[in-house]
């Protein structure tokens, strides 16, 4: 579903979180982007910005091994790339409470593991959460002028 | 995402095709240390991205764990003809700091 308001082009999907369906969304985001004027390179870094936390709510917030629902938006206009993410349960705010890894370890000091949230940060021009009632969000923004 | 593997030089490449991502990471990783276990285990590996499209912590992961069992085996792992955008995120990781990464599979064949 894609929609045009107020200048932006939005897609909007809530889908229940597991391997397969994040595999196939992070290729559709890629392409949705693309398609609506965003360069191959904020593209991908967006794309894999949504990725790596979504990556951690399949790894960390699945209370039975199931599928998590999740709520994603995808917001392009020709300035930014806006994006949130939503999903309920105990309340985690992964910019605060992840640990930031040192990237200068030699290789036999570095962790195994750990990158992702670093990854969403460096990539993102801004990192929000907020917590919503019973629900996690996570607004990332990407400026596309460089 | 498959991987294929050659043998050139004494050297063993492994060449990544596709996307190496939170489905297909254990995949990668099973292929991958397959290879370094064992009697027959492999310890001078030339990885090549050239068909490798997206890759992301998961899979990065795996190269840590890859890299740091060569360390201990005194073998040498090099990475060559890596895309701009994924080479973009080895330098945000410090990956570029930790392993050797070269242009071309000639260039690292040369390092062995």
């Amino acid at each position: 579903m894609a929609s045009k308001a107020a200048g932006a082009v939005s897609l909007i999907r809530d889908f229940a979180a597991d391997v397969q369906a994040l595999s196939r969304l992070v290729e559709e985001v890629e392409a949705f982007a693309g398609a609506n004027g965003v360069e191959p390179g904020f593209a991908q870094r967006v794309s894999l910005a949504i990725d790596e936390l979504i990556t951690n709510i399949i790894l960390y917030a699945s209370r039975d091994g199931g599928p998590v629902p999740v709520h994603l938006e995808v917001h392009c206009d020709p300035a930014e790339v806006r994006v949130v993410i939503e999903h309920s349960g105990a309340a985690f705010d992964p910019f605060v409470e992840a640990p930031v890894p040192d990237t200068s370890l030699p290789l036999t000091e570095r962790p195994i593991g750990g990158l992702g949230v670093f990854l969403v940060r460096s990539l993102m021009s801004d990192t929000r959460y907020e917590r919503v009632g019973d629900r996690n969000r996570v607004i990332l923004t990407r400026t596309l002028d460089g | 995402m498959n991987v294929s593997e050659a043998t050139k030089d004494g050297v063993l490449v492994l060449s990544p095709a596709g996307r190496i991502d939170t489905r297909t990471a254990s995949d990668f990783e099973q292929a991958v240390m397959a290879r370094v276990t064992g009697p027959d285990a492999a310890t001078r590996i030339v990885m090549n991205f050239e068909g490798l499209d997206y890759i992301n912590s998961t899979g990065m992961r795996v190269l840590l764990i890859l890299a740091k069992t060569l360390s201990k085996a005194s073998g040498k792992l090099v990475l060559c003809s890596m895309k701009d955008h994924i080479f973009e995120v080895f330098k945000i990781s410090g990956f570029n700091q930790i392993l050797t990464i070269t242009p071309t599979e000639e260039e690292a064949l040369s390092r062995f």
